[in-house]
């Protein structure tokens, strides 16, 4: 069932403010699984966390971030299991990343080599990890990569510029995957497109797991809606916690956290049931995460708050076998 | 970020802190020198050609000139050309630069067909021209910079035009323009800050430009005659064929000054750029 | 029936760029408008088609190549003569600009924008009255005096500096708003309140706002009415409900498939 789990995981910035070291606490005490064959949406506002929770469960973490605690643990396709959280830089650099967790980063699409041939950077990306394989190989294998993902396989003699956004940001999806991985991580790999650009990328990554090129996803994003297309499941986060994680159409539908539910009502689409709804927003504005509160982090903004609320956090529990909350109202105190 | 942090991360920056302190060393030797060593780097009662010894540290000249009271007064004058031309230079180019950027049309036609002649006279020939007309023995050290600045002003001041066309199409331009303000007053609250570092810089680069254009004016003997600089020097050292007859103390120490000065500009130039550069296109 | 406030006849601009082989670009192409008294109107379309240009040449700051924009009877490329006539156009047509980061220049505290849209409507803004106004401007729009006046450009969010630029459009109240994205930046939780406000105006002030937007959702949810705007032109015009689930163009269908529905899932096949 389990295909990536995150343990109470802490992941801070360190940050020099006048000459007194601090600590953004970015991911802090994040559990979260990932579960065989699913495409997973993180979902949460600006600077909430999400791409530090990414290079957490690819344990991609430079300075100033820094892993503080916790155990990130993958399990393969033959059935072995990783700590990744106990491997040096070397051995993921070697033996994880691209063969069983592909990152595609939020600034992906300009970070693709100017001055190389997508082919030429595919032949790297390979190369890396098998010394023998030529350029030839490369192109064939890469060509018949782009055909199952409906793309062009003209792209494999361009360079980067000459391809618009959208081109540019499948051919990374079908770069970073040549390897068939495990788990893809992509984050925020639509934001920058307009909509219709927007859906083709959508309908890529979707294809990449309906054929099972990858086996299990997270999709990262702030837009429920475009996540919403593609995703089994939805986690919240919120002020470095996961706040609740359920499948999408209960997250949509039934949501049981109070920012959850703000979030949903917030969301502005086309659909008459919007405008009908008219604007709703959440009244003020998430903690910093320098000195977060004690009690729920949400707590400042949360119509229902009580007064445990305040004092005690709310641990992320199990409603029923298909969704985690955090919230004071739905569990024990 | 206040003037405090500004200096402090300049004087963090190891280009410019080499390149200041070999300016500031100059500098002392320019201004100390000649106190501690009080010589008339004019006066011909010395033996000519000595070699360096006790009483003549630096040795002495055909004409019996003191080499190393040369290089104090050398020093300060050619520092003085440099720092002038670097005045005149940035002064006429800014003013041009702005009018032409800002106000446009017509006034920007004719600017910039006027920078376009001066760029195209040869810069030498001009000199030679100016400077014969006033005659060269009626010639001051500041028309010497005046004369290098006209040939140099035309290329600041076309930078400057194409950098406040871009700026005047900000937003944040257009905002104070909206807002009601003039010309004059978004030129200097809303493009000149920007227009800052570049300037310094090449404030900094015309300065040099203008201490080796003096010594290329002074070699082709165009340079005001009663005036110690460290071109007069190699001028000297030139027509007395020092080069030739090897008395090397007449020309190594003042080249080498001249060299180090240049290097140490150039230093200052890029450590500026390096630090101010990247914050600026950050924000 | 209100009256019209500002129209457009036959507003065309043609860049042109290139150096060798010089390129023309039509970024507006005989545009047609006119916005009424008290309206919100959306300016929606794909990145490219024309929207901030069109602004721009309303806001008189980029010179039409041919056509004409009248503003209560008077041309303004034509009739607006001298700093005076501007200076009374710009308190009656204002802009928040696209980029938030852009709006401001990196040398000055944020206040300096408020303190300009102070000046413009004649108030000091050292004296008391326009301190206070701009204390008000900033938690109108839901931002704590204390942390974001007084800071430089750098030290704040894309979110809250757009907000800023929305304050200094608060201050100025003018009669024409031009709103270029001024939403793009907040999180989904906070734009509601911002939204909120630019309807308020469009209630309280009877202000006309030209609300410049490439999502879709959001005209649909805050405008009295819509013009799609594709490739320089103005394809499509009218009720929201109409234009957008009973298009007449194509291109105007096809876009508004490719928009992300919340309570709806796409279906896609292999
Ligand atoms: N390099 C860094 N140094 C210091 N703090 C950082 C750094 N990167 C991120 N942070 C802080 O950590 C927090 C989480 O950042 P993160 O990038 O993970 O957010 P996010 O949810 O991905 O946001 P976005 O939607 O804007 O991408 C934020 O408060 C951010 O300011
Ligand atoms: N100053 C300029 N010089 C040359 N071309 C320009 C200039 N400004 C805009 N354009 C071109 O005009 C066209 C319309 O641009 P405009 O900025 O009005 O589009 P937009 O609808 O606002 O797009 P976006 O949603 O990306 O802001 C584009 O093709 C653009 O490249
Ligand atoms: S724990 Fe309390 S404050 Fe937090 S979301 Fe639940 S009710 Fe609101
Ligand atoms: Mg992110
Ligand atoms: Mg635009």
């Amino acid at each position: 069932m389990k295909r990536l789990e995150v343990k109470n995981v802490k992941a801070y910035y360190r940050l020099l403010i006048g000459n007194k070291e601090v600590d953004v606490k970015a991911v802090d005490g994040v559990n979260l699984e990932i579960r065989k064959g699913e495409i997973l949406g993180l979902v949460g506002e600006s600077g909430c966390g999400k791409s530090t929770l990414a290079k957490v469960m690819s344990m991609n973490i430079k300075p100033p971030l820094y892993f503080k605690g916790g155990s990130v643990v993958l399990h393969t396709r033959d059935g072995k299991s990783i700590e990744l959280s106990k491997l040096h830089k070397e051995e993921l650099k070697k033996n994880i990343w691209g063969k069983h967790i592909a990152i595609i980063p939020q600034e992906a699409m300009s970070a693709l080599m100017p001055t190389l041939k997508i082919k030429r950077i595919a032949y790297d990306v390979l190369r890396s990890h098998n010394p023998n394989i030529t350029l030839e190989e490369t192109v064939s294998v890469l060509k018949k990569r782009l055909e199952e993902l409906g793309l062009p396989d003209w792209v494999v003699d361009r360079y980067p510029f000459e391809l618009s956004g959208g081109m540019q940001q499948r051919t990374v999806i079908a770069i970073s995957t040549l390897l068939n991985p495990e788990v893809l991580l992509v984050d925020e790999p639509t934001s920058a497109l307009d909509v219709s650009t927007q859906k083709i990328v959508i309908k890529t990554l979707w294809r990449l797991a309906a054929k099972g090129i990858v086996d299990s996803m997270v999709f990262i994003t702030h837009d429920i809606s475009v996540v919403r297309q593609i995703a089994d499941r939805i986690a919240v986060m919120y002020a470095g916690k996961i706040v609740e994680v359920a499948s999408t159409e209960d997250i949509i539908f039934e949501p049981m956290h109070p920012y959850t539910k703000g979030l949903i009502d917030s969301i502005i689409s086309l659909e008459p049931e919007v405008r009908k709804r008219g604007l709703r927003y959440i009244p003020g504005q998430p903690p910093n995460l320098i000195n977060p509160p004690k009690g729920c982090r949400f707590v400042n903004r949360c119509p229902f708050a009580k007064d445990i609320c305040s004092t005690k956090e709310p641990p992320l529990t199990k409603i029923n076998h298909n969704r985690l909350v955090a919230c004071w109202l739905h569990i024990q105190g | 970020m206040n003037i405090l942090e500004t200096l402090y991360v300049l004087f963090n920056n190891k280009r410019f802190m080499i390149g200041f302190g070999i300016i500031l060393f100059q500098l002392l030797l320019s201004f100390l020198g000649p106190l501690l060593y009080p010589v008339d780097p004019f006066s011909t009662d010395n033996p000519p050609w000595t070699p360096p010894n006790e009483v003549y540290p630096l040795g002495t000249d055909r004409s019996g000139r003191d080499v190393l009271s040369m290089i104090f007064h050398g020093i300060r004058n050619s520092l003085y050309v440099g720092v002038l031309t670097g005045l005149f230079t940035i002064i006429i180019g800014i003013i041009v630069g702005l009018i032409s950027g800002i106000k446009g049309g017509l006034l920007d036609e004719i600017l910039m067909a006027m920078t376009n002649i001066v760029m195209l006279i040869p810069g030498v020939l001009l000199a030679i021209l100016i400077i014969t007309y006033i005659g060269y023995e009626n010639a001051r050290l500041e028309l010497v910079a005046l004369v290098l600045s006209i040939t140099a002003w035309p290329g600041f001041a076309r930078a400057v035009r194409s950098q406040v066309l871009s700026l005047r199409e900000r937003e944040f331009v257009y905002l104070s323009r909206i807002a009601g303000y003039n010309s004059l007053k978004i030129a200097f609250q809303d493009i000149l800050p920007h227009l800052a570092t570049f300037t310094l810089v090449s404030f900094v680069n015309y300065i040099n430009l203008g201490i080796n254009g003096e010594v290329g004016l002074s070699i082709l003997g165009l340079t005001p005659m009663n005036i110690m600089t460290l071109g007069k020097i190699l001028y000297f050292a030139a027509i007395t064929q020092a080069f030739i007859l090897g008395k090397w103390w007449t020309f190594i120490p003042a080249g080498l000054l001249q060299v180090l000065l240049s290097v140490s500009l150039l230093l200052i130039a890029t450590g500026i750029d390096e630090v101010f550069n990247p914050r600026l296109r950050g924000m | 029936m209100s009256c019209v406030l500002l129209e457009t006849k036959n507003l065309t601009k043609i860049f042109e760029s290139g150096f060798l082989r010089k390129v023309y670009i039509k970024a507006v192409d005989n545009v047609d408008i006119a916005l009424k008294e008290a309206e919100v109107v959306s300016l929606a379309g794909q990145s490219g088609s024309g929207k901030t240009t069109l602004a721009k040449m309303i806001l008189r700051i980029l010179e039409p190549t041919s056509g004409e924009i009248i503003f209560q009877g008077k041309n303004i490329w034509r009739d607006l003569k001298g700093l005076k006539d501007l200076k009374w156009y710009w308190r009656n047509v204002h802009i928040i600009f696209q980029n938030p980061f852009a709006n401001f220049n990196p040398f000055y505290k944020v206040d300096r924008t408020l303190r300009q849209a102070l000046e413009l409507i004649g108030i000091d803004p050292d004296s008391g009255e326009g301190k206070k106004l701009m204390r008000e401007a900033v938690e109108v729009v839901g931002l704590r005096p204390d942390e974001t006046l007084g800071k430089y450009p750098h030290q704040l969010s894309g979110g809250q500096l757009q907000r800023i630029m929305i304050a200094r459009a608060w201050i100025v109240r003018p009669k024409l708003l031009l709103a270029d994205e001024p939403v793009s930046m907040l999180d989904v939780s906070t734009r509601g309140k911002i939204l909120e406000l630019f309807l308020k105006l469009r209630d309280e002030q009877k202000t006309t706002v030209l609300f410049i937007t490439h999502d879709f959702g959001l005209a649909y949810v805050v405008s009295d009415r819509i013009m799609i705007m594709y490739k320089g032109k103005i394809i499509e015009e009218g009720d929201p409900e109409e234009v957008f689930f009973n298009p007449k163009h194509e291109y105007t269908k096809e876009l508004i498939e490719s928009v992300p529905t919340l309570y709806r899932r796409w279906k896609f096949d292999l």
